[in-house]
């Protein structure tokens, strides 16, 4: 029974994930931008779980409680801090119309079936079916960070390219050794707690989080 | 006699231990700038003593092979020592020894302005990096140590960093050297690739059996890497600026011995790595060599900064080097081993006999500089009588840059000029031509590099002081004084009393050559090719000074019927005497300026301003003639445009946007894993 439905599982859990990278391109509010973020953690943490139960490996298991710790709780804490005492919520449009970046997404989302064709014909494993939704995830939380003009909006993006990439592993090999699975964690935390520290050093010199200021900087 | 493998490498750790202390303490004392000061040169004066306590031990045969395997990859910090790495750690430490004497007092003057920690840290560094420079063995030790030593000198020569000039000194010198840099690592990349190995002693067996355009690739990247280093026209602009620019010690060090590690390097490609060589080679480094030697001395003839003038002759005498070299080239290419060892011998004779007056000459710049505070010839003169002693040492250096006897310049020269001459012995035409030319412009050198420092020691220190500064002169201290005496002496030494390098020069090319040298020479008198050409310099040295002696002593004799007289100089009738009347050094040089008006092309400019009642009075007169540097202008320019202009639309990439640099990462990812599939 489980055997039965465990692929279809699967490519609903990746598809939400790529969904709520989706979704962070069409939200312009800060505060639900951080909820989406928590949101797709919370599903890579049942993916991961998911998998644990089907690999019967306890390693996983633990992964999949430091992905709902670590994304779904604390990083999601820590910016939506930043949220508050930003006290910031004003719009800044993004370079592109919603319709055209939403384009831009179905055009990705192609090109990773499309790079990734070969890879699924020739992967046996139940999961191989979702890979290019976690690619073409990876590619879309990279396109916010090109797309959007506020700093944390790029974090988000960066954190999902991450989660992403997490997925890929997930999909592709059942997981990657504890140790290293934590050391990515550990990164990516730091990375978090710097470009917090970061954002208000540009919210302090610009009054704004809108990254175009920097181009000041150029010498 | 047999040198002890153990003594080298005690000796080669104990200099790396006195110049790494030197580098430290100075650093650790930098708080108090008079003990880094000594502290530091002091250390760097036993380091360089040990260098040349090196130098004896591996001319004399002494061998050691030193391996650190961890440090870099492919094979490691490899050193080794032979004879002629022995040769010019001997030229390191004629440079380095008497300079770091001379920095002991020079530096004082810096101790309220700049850090003297600083400084001395890489006074340390410099002498250390390039021992350990000709003691390299493979490609990467090699390359590691020429770059530390160009970042080295290129800090020294910033220590005046508060000065635009000096700015764009150090400018022109790192992106020549740079450019060199690359040139080298292109070379170095090749021979390793083509022969397989990246170690110094396999490739002259390997590289027999390449193919002769990978040769001549490779000899055109490394003699141009090594070109650049040594200075040789038309890659020479970063010369006058640097050398000027730096601290005197370090011009000193600069000049007299980092650009002849660039001869180095060219006597070990065309010699040791490459093997023989075809004869186009030896053409072209002939043909560079005369020019530099002509064009280098005219430059200089034109120069009213002392430091220039000498920065510019050290053009000059590196194109006589490159003359021994590149006959040397051309008569190994034409099998005649004898000739070729004895112009390479001329080469290498010159090589350390300009370490020594060149060295000698900028430190007495240096002094002079530092006494009157200007480097401008024209605000100068009458320092004989405010200070003699360097006077007197300038003008050994002087007699010694221009060839004559009994100074070492001469000694060297003669050699070249009799190598030269031996070339009747290659049986083709026009390399006879060639060489014939090369004659030419040693001898139009040789006059006029006389007739430069006859400009540069009359305009400085004869006559009246064209200035209150350098009416008010005073002679340096006494270690500075020392560290030039030292060098004085060294000039003599080797011009009359050649044999003992003779013997170790002998020993080097026949090590490296596998032949020696056609020369004969015993404890005075030295004969090339035998029995074509005879000099005793320690004859006509005695004969010399007898002479001058035979003066006072004729004088003395007549006294009896001399009445002396104590008045001042002939006036011509003026009746006012002032140093406006004084010959000028850019009258000196103008009849130069007049026959060589096609190279120089001189730019006159006469703007009179007549009074407007009559034409016989006249309010002001604005008169400008000045030099053009041929070279910049049509080589450096256009280049220096055409990179501007592909860096200002490239600039347009560089948005500062930190979006777009993300849109470039992630197309180049996408079209990368398109193209992956």
């Amino acid at each position: 029974m489980f055997l039965r439905i465990f692929p279809n599982l699967i490519n609903l859990l990746s598809f939400i994930t790529l969904a709520t990278t989706v979704l962070l391109i069409v939200r312009g509010n800060l505060t639900a931008q951080v909820r989406v973020f928590a949101l797709q953690s919370g599903v890579l943490a049942i993916l991961a779980a998911v998998v644990a139960v089907s690999a019967d490996s306890m390693n996983l298991l633990g992964v999949a409680l430091v992905v709902a710790l670590v994304k779904g709780w604390i990083i999601p804490s820590v910016l939506r801090r930043a949220v508050t005492k930003i006290g910031l919520h004003d719009w800044v449009a993004p370079y592109l119309s919603a319709s055209a970046a939403l384009v831009v997404v179905g055009l990705l989302v192609g090109i990773a079936f499309y790079v990734m064709g070969p890879v699924v014909a020739a992967d046996a494993r139940p999961t191989a079916k979702a890979i290019p939704l976690a690619l073409a995830g990876v590619l879309n939380g990279f396109f916010v960070t090109v797309y959007r003009r506020r700093a944390l909006t790029q974090i988000l993006g960066f954190l999902m390219l991450e989660n992403s990439i997490f997925l890929l592993v997930m999909l592709a090999t059942y997981g990657v050794p504890f140790i290293v699975e934590m050391g990515i964690f550990l990164d990516v935390l730091v990375a978090v707690l710097i470009s917090e520290v970061f954002i208000y050093r540009i919210k302090e010199n610009f009054d704004s989080i809108d990254v175009d200021h920097l181009g000041a900087l150029k010498g | 006699m047999m040198i002890n493998e153990t003594l080298v490498l005690k000796l080669l750790n104990l200099t790396l231990f006195c110049f790494g202390l030197g580098a430290l303490a100075s650093l650790a004392l930098a708080r108090r700038a008079p003990a880094a000061r000594w502290t530091g040169h002091m250390l760097a004066l036993l380091g360089a003593g040990s260098v040349g306590t090196l130098a004896v031990a591996g001319l004399a045969g002494g061998t050691a092979h030193w391996t650190l395997s961890g440090l870099l990859p492919f094979g490691g910090v490899v050193l080794g020592i032979d004879r002629l790495s022995a040769f010019f750690l001997l030229i390191i430490a004629v440079g380095g020894f008497p300079a770091s004497l001379y920095a002991l007092g020079y530096t004082r003057a810096y101790e309220s302005r700049h850090s003297l920690g600083a400084m001395a840290c890489t006074w340390n560094l410099f002498l250390a990096t390039m021992t350990l420079v000709v003691l390299a063995r493979n490609v990467l030790t090699f390359l590691v140590l020429w770059e530390a030593m160009s970042l080295v000198s290129y800090f020294l020569v910033l220590t005046e960093s508060d000065h635009a000039e000096t700015q764009h000194a150090g400018l022109v010198y790192l992106v020549m050297t740079h450019a060199g840099f690359a040139c080298l690592l292109m070379g170095f990349l090749l021979l390793a690739h083509a022969t397989g190995t990246m170690d110094f002693a396999h490739w002259r067996a390997a590289t027999a059996s390449l193919g002769a355009s990978t040769r001549h690739a490779i000899f055109i990247l490394l003699a141009l890497g090594f070109g650049a280093k040594a200075g040789v026209i038309p890659l020479h602009i970063w010369l006058p600026q640097a050398h000027p620019a730096a601290p005197s010690h370090v011009s000193a060090v600069m000049s007299g011995v980092m650009i002849k590690l660039g001869i180095y390097g060219l006597i070990r490609l065309g010699f040791d790595w490459l093997g023989i060589g075809p004869a186009v080679w030896g053409g072209a480094i002939l043909a560079v060599a005369a020019v530099s030697a002509v064009l280098g001395v005219l430059y200089a003839l034109m120069e009213q900064d002392l430091k220039r003038l000498l920065a510019y002759s050290s053009v000059e005498n590196v194109g006589i080097i490159l003359l021994g070299i590149g006959a040397g080239l051309l008569f190994q290419a034409y099998h005649l081993p004898g000739l070729a060892a004895l112009a390479l011998l001329a080469g290498l004779y010159h090589t350390l006999n300009h370490a020594a007056f060149k060295s000698l000459l900028f430190m007495t710049a240096g002094a002079v500089v530092q006494a009157t505070h200007t480097r401008h010839m024209e605000a100068m003169g009458g320092l004989i009588k405010r200070m003699p002693q360097t006077a007197l040492f300038f003008l050994v250096g002087s007699v010694a840059i221009a060839a004559l006897p009994p100074f070492n310049g001469f000694f060297s020269e003669w050699l070249t000029f009799q190598s030269l001459l031996l070339s009747w012995q290659i049986p083709a035409r026009d390399v006879n031509l060639i060489f014939a030319l090369a004659i030419a412009a040693l001898a139009l050198t040789s006059g006029l590099a006389a007739a430069c420092f006859v400009k540069a020691f009359g305009i400085t220190f004869l006559a009246l002081p064209r200035s209150d500064q350098a009416g008010q002169a005073c002679e340096v201290s006494w270690v500075m004084r020392a560290g030039m005496a030292l060098l004085a002496l060294a000039c003599l030494a080797l011009g009359i009393w050649p044999v003992g390098v003779l013997y170790a020069l002998q020993a080097t090319i026949f090590e490296m050559n596998g032949a020696y040298a056609n020369l004969y020479f015993d404890w005075k008198t030295v004969v090339a090719n035998p029995p074509f050409a005879t000099v005793a310099p320690l004859l006509m040295a005695c004969a010399l000074a007898a002479l001058l002696a035979a003066i006072p002593l004729a004088l003395r004799l007549r006294r009896g019927r001399t009445v002396r007289r104590y008045y001042e100089t002939w006036g011509c009738g003026r009746a006012l005497q002032t140093a406006r009347f004084e010959y000028t050094s850019t009258a000196f040089a103008n009849p130069f300026k007049r026959v060589f008006a096609f190279l120089y092309r001189p730019i006159k400019e006469l703007d009179i301003e007549f009074h407007p009642e009559s034409r016989f009075f006249v309010r002001t007169i604005a008169y400008r003639n000045e030099v053009r540097s041929v070279f910049e202008e049509a080589l450096y320019q256009p280049l220096i445009r055409s990179t501007q202009w592909i860096a200002e639309q490239a600039r347009r990439l560089q948005s500062g946007n930190v979006q777009s640099y993300l849109l470039y990462i992630l197309i180049a990812l996408v079209i990368l894993i398109l193209l992956a599939r």
